[in-house]
């Protein structure tokens, strides 16, 4: 290997970084990649050639500084060679793949470069490589493709057996996802096996290297492009078979052969279960009534099986209110509200709720109907939400939604104002969370506050809108100042009111403190699919380098990149897997070159670690501020792009999960640490709201006291 | 676990906003006039400043003469809301904080509040008022504006041009097109609902800050012996005429009144009214 002189060009890497697309490579950069040195190691299952080797001087320009390794290591550009027809080069800061074909496949690559772009932006593209370039050298065309690939190794077998049967009916529906649209596209792969799928572990579960074997369906017969697409089927069958038994699959296409798609003998082979079957028959079977004639045939048995599969998360609720028990507050003003549904559509259960809390203010009796009209209007408008909108729309907008009914809530309270003015002269606080499936939308106004209780820690989920907020962001106050000026925190900022509307823009949805934990609503769940595994339905942490909006949670959905949401890390876990299975997600450093590659890529995020399936003392903790130990500051949060995003994010719950909405009857007068404890007292949600509101008497609330709570569980799967 | 959606991929860019007429259960009717872009050019921009950056949030002004401020039922109508702001923001905004007035030598600036200051440039601006510079940063309470003057000035075709008896909508201190034409019969301007029944004149698709200080069954619009009267229906929202608050009874209009439903604005029109008609 020959130490190069500094590349003076680095405008492709950056630009490529940050997710632009680039149209024109530098000449001597491709001129780099083309001829690189022949030194050929393996790692990670692939053979690497080195290409080039960065100096000291490289690293430190190159690499931000709060990326650059400490001591400094040595740093090499390195190509990937696959089989002897297609080279892969892997390089830069975030690693793009490169692919180089001989003469013979110079058709097919060109091919490859049109698919590409035909599938860029579809469902079947996210398990693409996006072109960023193509060009030829010496009558060989090389393909650049995009980042998003650090950590991008080959799937071996061993891999396959050891991974969760629902992971990788996860991955094959991507892969059928995009096989689906390379049909569309006019191309077929014919050849594909477990050889030619690498991981791309951040962002997308499965990618295809083997695209230079690509086939032009136009340019074949119709029974042969028929039979091309036969294969792919019948490739995909074979790895889902894998997924499910140890028995070689030849064997295993043997005995079926040999006995048919009898239910006797799938139980043999342990394959008799809901939805497998029909895929196995479908994908691999000769019978021709049963097989599947194309993708889409695929895709639903696919999806069919896993719905069957799924572990959907139950709800139990409770809620408790009461006057309290201050002598000059006669009645209760406090309401709360729930309204569920669950149904069955397709196999998959699908929970829809919304929860609410509204404190009334302005006089006894104006107070009660305020808060009163607040929640029935806004569960009726739930209902209306649910009867005229798909589940999807719903699963994708939580926050969206529950805004929207917080103020359909405003309207309706402004319109008895105006029909009744002598009856209804009262306003009210806000607080409701509307629930789809795993995700869960909120939308508040006032100073009625939701937690959420996770592995035992209290996180706050909204602001009060107060006074104290106030005068804090103006600097009248510090934090600590307004902790204890009760006045102040009195003294609302925003609520409903029954003598004019509110604005929309006043309508809360979560703290925006929280932003770095939440997810924004994605274009449908083919990005983020989630599953349900309670290691997998977790909060997204914040992103360990904030400065690379290539890798932050809030990936800008306007470029052409893929959104930068990343595949939650614990796809690859559950709770007591072997130490190699986490393996998955960091190079192999079994080699020198391997060594070298893992220290130059960027360190993965801290949460690839599995998240905890119960709750325990001894697991990890969330990256979310508590209640208990958040800087004051963080309460008093003003940064208007956040304001922006927490109004659109949604919180993923996951299997043990606690949410709390109260009134400031109880947040006001327990600690945070009293209310986590309480929280905790008991499974029964009927008994927590009850010890709620009876702890904050104890504590002499001067206020109405109202608590809703919701304990999250998690359903038993059709398929074991 | 919900299944992928295979088909319509969603739009990246445009998560879904719920319909509010979808969920309240009715819907109202459509006026898309109300919500349209408006026709004339801004002829003054105020762009507001967050932690000295320029958010690209704009307050127009596309009249000769505007107010800013917060609007409140107590002290009237504003041209330009900034009740939309933050709560931080809105802290210590007038009601109204300030009036813009083009004079041939350019924008005049003029405070209002007797309580904020105004800031421009970092320098208190005295009561009489300061003109007003391309580029310079005006401050009211806790917000700053970046200022941007344009040299555009136009006119709606056909505005105070011999019409009969009509109102004309006004945004950011300009009529914006809109035009309500009245003949012999008496209408009510308000926002329909189940409850309050409908009205003649629908202006729930105003703009949400508008919008939202308009009643069910705000005002009433009528002739009576050749002249025109606007009376308050709403006990809860506020009538204006020329900014002042309306006291309970009909109050006659003249050409070119401005009457105030709430915060949104008209004027009104009849060219052929008599010269003795219009009050001195």
């Amino acid at each position: 290997m020959t130490e190069s002189p500094r590349p003076p060009e680095t405008t492709g890497d950056a630009s490529a970084a940050q997710g632009q697309r680039v149209t024109d490579l530098p000449e001597a950069l491709k001129q780099r990649l083309t001829e690189g040195s022949g030194t050929v190691c393996r790692i990670n299952g692939f053979q690497v050639r080195l290409v080039e080797e960065l100096t000291q001087r490289d690293i430190s320009e190159r690499l931000p500084e709060a990326a650059r390794p400490a001591p400094p290591p040595r740093v090499f550009r390195v190509g990937l060679t696959v089989d002897s027809n297609t080279s892969l080069h892997m390089g830069g800061e975030r690693m793009r793949l490169l692919l180089v074909a001989p003469n013979e496949h110079a058709q097919g690559i060109r091919a490859l470069k049109r698919a590409l772009d035909w599938l860029e932006g579809k469902p079947g593209g996210r398990a693409l490589p996006q072109t960023v370039d193509l060009w030829e050298s010496g009558g060989v065309p090389m393909l650049l493709t995009s980042d998003h690939l650090r950590g991008t190794r080959a799937l071996t077998r061993d891999d396959w057996l050891r991974l969760d049967r629902d992971v990788s009916v996860e991955w094959l529906i991507q892969l059928a996802l995009t096989l689906q649209g390379l049909h569309q596209a006019g191309f077929a792969l014919g050849q594909l096996t477990a050889r030619d799928l690498a991981i791309r572990s951040e962002a997308d579960p499965v990618v295809l290297v083997h695209l230079g074997q690509l086939i032009e369906l136009e340019r074949l017969p119709e029974a042969l492009a028929l039979e091309m697409i036969d294969r792919d089927i019948f490739a995909v069958g074979k790895l889902l078979l894998r997924a499910f038994t140890t028995v070689p699959v030849g064997r295993v296409l043997g005995l079926f052969e040999a006995l048919g798609y009898e239910p006797e003998a799938m139980m043999e082979l342990g394959l008799a279960r809901a939805g497998l079957m029909q895929v196995l028959s479908g994908a691999l079977g000769s019978a021709a009534e049963l097989s599947y004639s194309n993708m889409d045939e695929l895709l639903d048995g696919l999806l069919q099986l896993r719905a069957e599969m799924e572990r959907p998360l139950t709800f139990r609720t409770g809620v408790a209110s009461s006057c309290g028990n201050y002598p000059l507050r006669r009645t209760d003003q406090d309401s709360a509200g729930m309204t569920e549904t669950r149904y069955v559509y397709h196999g998959s259960l699908r929970h829809l709720g919304f929860y609410c809390v509204a404190d009334g203010v302005g006089g006894e009796e104006a107070g009660e109907l305020a808060s009163q009209v607040a929640i029935s209007s806004a569960l009726a408008g739930f209902h209306r939400a649910v009867g005229l909108y798909d589940y999807d729309d719903l699963h994708a907008n939580t926050t969206a939604f529950a805004r929207g009914l917080v103020k359909i809530a405003a309207q309706r309270l402004a319109i008895a104002g105006e029909e009744e003015p002598d009856v209804h002269k009262g306003a009210t606080t806000f607080t409701g969370m509307l629930i789809a499936g795993g995700r869960a939308g909120l939308g508040h106004i006032g100073d009625s506050r939701a937690y959420l209780l996770r592995h035992e820690r209290l996180i706050p989920l909204t602001r009060d809108h107060n006074l104290a907020a106030i005068r804090v962001a103006v600097g009248e106050l510090t934090p600590e100042e307004a902790e204890v000026s009760e006045d102040d925190q009195r003294q609302l900022a925003r609520y409903l009111d029954t003598s004019q509307e509110i604005p929309m823009e006043w309508i809360d949805g979560y703290d925006p403190a929280l932003i770095p934990s939440l997810i924004e609503p994605d274009e449908g769940l083919v990005a983020t699919p989630t599953f349900a595994t309670p290691a997998a339905a977790g909060l997204f942490r914040s992103d360990p380098n904030p400065s690379n909006p290539a890798s932050g949670l809030f990936g800008n959905t306007n470029t052409l990149s893929p959104p930068a949401i990343p595949m939650d890390p614990p796809l690859f876990a559950t709770s007591g897997l072997p130490p190699s299975r986490r393996d998955l997600t960091t190079p192999s450093t079994s080699t020198p070159l391997g060594e070298l590659l893992a220290a130059s890529l960027p360190s993965p995020p801290d949460d690839w670690s599995p998240a905890p399936p119960q709750v325990g003392p001894d697991e990890p903790e969330p990256d979310l501020p508590s209640a208990a130990d958040t800087a004051l500051r963080d309460r008093y949060f003003y940064d208007a792009a956040l304001e922006e995003r927490a109004r659109v994010g949604h919180l993923e719950l996951q299997r043990g999960d606690r949410v709390l909405i109260v009134s400031d009857g109880v947040s006001g007068d327990l600690t945070p640490d009293q209310l986590r404890d309480l929280m905790l007292s008991s499974d029964d949600p009927d008994v927590v709201a009850r010890s709620l509101t009876e702890a904050s008497m104890q504590a002499f609330a001067a206020d109405n006291v109202t608590a809703l709570v919701i304990l999250i569980e998690q359903a038993e799967p059709n398929l074991r | 676990m919900q299944p992928f959606k295979l088909t319509p991929v969603k739009s990246l860019t445009d998560p879904l906003q719920p319909n509010l007429e979808t969920l309240q259960g009715w819907e109202n009717d459509t006026w898309a006039a109300l919500h349209q872009p408006h026709p004339l050019p801004s002829l003054l921009e105020l762009e507001l400043l967050r932690d000295g950056a320029l958010t690209g949030l704009l307050f127009s002004v596309r009249g000769p003469a505007a107010t800013m401020g917060r609007y409140a039922p107590q002290t009237g109508p504003v041209d330009l809301d900034l009740g939309v702001l933050q709560d931080h923001e809105r802290y210590q905004i007038g009601l109204p904080h300030v009036r813009f007035g083009l004079e041939p030598e350019g924008w005049w600036l003029e405070p209002l509040s007797p309580v904020y200051p105004t800031y421009l440039d970092d320098a208190e601006v005295p009561r009489g008022g300061l003109r007003l510079t391309d580029g310079s940063h005006l401050g009211l309470g806790q917000v700053t504006f970046r200022v941007h003057t344009s040299p555009n000035v136009a006119r709606l075709s056909g505005y105070g041009r011999n019409v009969g008896p009509s109102l004309h909508l006004k945004r950011d201190g300009a009529p914006c097109g809109v035009v309500i034409d009245l003949d012999d019969r008496a209408l009510v301007l308000g926002r329909q609902s189940p409850w309050t029944g409908p009205v003649d004149i629908d202006l729930s698709d105003l703009p949400d800050p508008q919008r939202i200080h308009v009643a069910r069954r705000h005002a009433r619009v009528f002739e009576l012996e050749g002249r025109w009267y606007v009376e308050r229906l709403s006990d809860r929202c506020e009538l204006f005429v020329n900014r002042r608050q309306d006291t309970g009874s009909p109050i006659p209009m003249f050409n070119g009144d401005e009457v105030g439903l709430g915060n949104v604005l008209f004027v009104f029109q009849d060219t052929q009214l008599h010269d003795e008609d219009t009050p001195a």
